[in-house]
């Protein structure tokens, strides 16, 4: 059992154990603050140990991929190559490889491991309308912001924001600000010429 | 609309303690196994996840802020309407201006007070202890407890109150075991 016992987060004073799990308000015994404490049962659930490789003793037997002296226990979900329990990573219910594992967090194949992602949309709705505040910057940033949001329209969106609203946005006024420019390039051609 | 796989267990809040609008802002999703506690700054999103299977102890604690900010909201409003009453001789539309300005105040502090108290909600697992911002009303906060645990007890099972007493005395009870003979100078 190695969880510390239940504390008030703001005196730490422990949590008298008649207050736990009852549903309802107690006052802390420090600093007197309402507070309702719930326990589950993973409080009291013993961390595991990791399990040493079985080496292989009979000829024949599935070996690890990455021990070959070690007893294949199970294959990797991501790849299929056979694993010993050394190698073996749990992710909630399904058993991957350290490579696999690894791979699905930089490349963000296994979604339950993605801990970041970049807002694109934001990026190119800012490259729009900030550069807007001193207007001749729009002439480099409104290409810049139509290029990312081209490329990243399929890029994996936020999770909670999952609309294209902003892609769209950035294309439709950095195309505003584009034509702007042409129309004042050639404003100022024709007058130069005019002259 | 968040991510199909989620339903949407709070909006996203700003970190009561932090003003500045560069401050992330948090907002909790409900998944099939987990909780996802989102962080958006600007241009990024940082992801938590709490699996259900792993949460060890969730504790919502009061807090002054709702007092602090009916005497903020308080305040306020009494010098706007001294403001905007008072004096006799100000100009009308400045007098408007106050009025208009003290009943957007008075929203906010009718606001403050339908939300109802305040508080901190912790979710504790095997290796992080962190806070929940977006759950910072005692109203919404038991509102989405009610919802995680039944999630949590299909996950890990129930656990009585009785029985978690019992525990925690068998627990308090093994580690002064444990401690009691370390503590013993060795001679």
């Amino acid at each position: 059992m190695s969880a510390q016992r239940p504390r008030c987060p703001e005196c730490q004073t422990p949590i008298r154990e008649s207050e736990i799990n009852q549903l309802r308000f107690s006052p802390c015994s420090g600093c007197n603050s309402r507070l309702q404490a719930e326990l589950f049962p993973a409080f009291f659930r013993t961390p595991a140990t990791a399990q040493a490789a079985e080496s292989v003793l009979l000829e024949g037997e599935s070996t690890c991929f990455y021990h070959p002296t070690k007893k294949a226990i199970l294959p990797c979900a991501g790849c299929g190559r056979f694993l010993c329990s050394l190698c073996d990573c749990d992710l909630n219910g399904e058993h991957f490889c350290p490579t696999c594992l690894e791979a699905g967090r930089t490349r963000k194949k296994i979604k339950n491991i993605e801990r970041h992602r970049t807002r694109y949309d934001n990026i190119a709705l800012s490259l729009v309308f900030f550069p807007m505040l001193v207007f001749y910057v729009t002439f480099i940033t409104a290409p810049i912001a139509i290029v990312l949001a081209v490329r990243h329209w399929n890029s994996p969106p936020s999770m909670v924001d999952r609309t294209k609203v902003r892609y769209v946005l950035a294309i439709v006024f950095a195309s505003l600000q584009i034509v702007g420019w042409c129309i004042l390039i050639v404003v100022l051609i024709g007058a130069f010429y005019a002259r | 609309m968040p991510d199909n796989r989620y339903t949407r267990l709070t909006w996203r809040k700003r970190r009561s303690t932090k003003i500045a609008l560069s401050a992330p802002r948090s907002a909790l999703l409900l998944g099939q196994d987990h909780i996802l506690k989102v962080e958006s700054a600007i241009f990024a999103e940082d992801y938590k996840r709490f699996f259900f299977r792993d949460i060890q102890a969730i504790t919502i604690k009061t807090n002054r802020r709702q007092i602090v900010w009916n005497g903020v909201l308080a305040v306020l409003l009494a010098l706007l309407l001294m403001e905007g009453f008072l004096d006799a001789a100000t100009w009308n539309a400045w007098r408007v201006t106050m009025v208009i300005m003290a009943s957007m105040t008075a929203v906010l502090l009718v606001l403050n007070n339908v939300f109802g108290a305040t508080c901190d909600v912790r979710i504790q697992t095997a290796v992080q202890n962190d806070i929940l911002p977006p759950l910072s009303r005692v109203k919404r906060a038991s509102k989405a407890l009610e919802l995680i645990r039944p999630l949590i007890v299909q996950a890990q099972g129930q656990l009585p109150a009785d029985e978690a007493a019992l525990r925690l005395r068998e627990l308090a009870a093994s580690k002064a075991g444990t401690t009691t003979p370390a503590a013993q100078p060795n001679i």
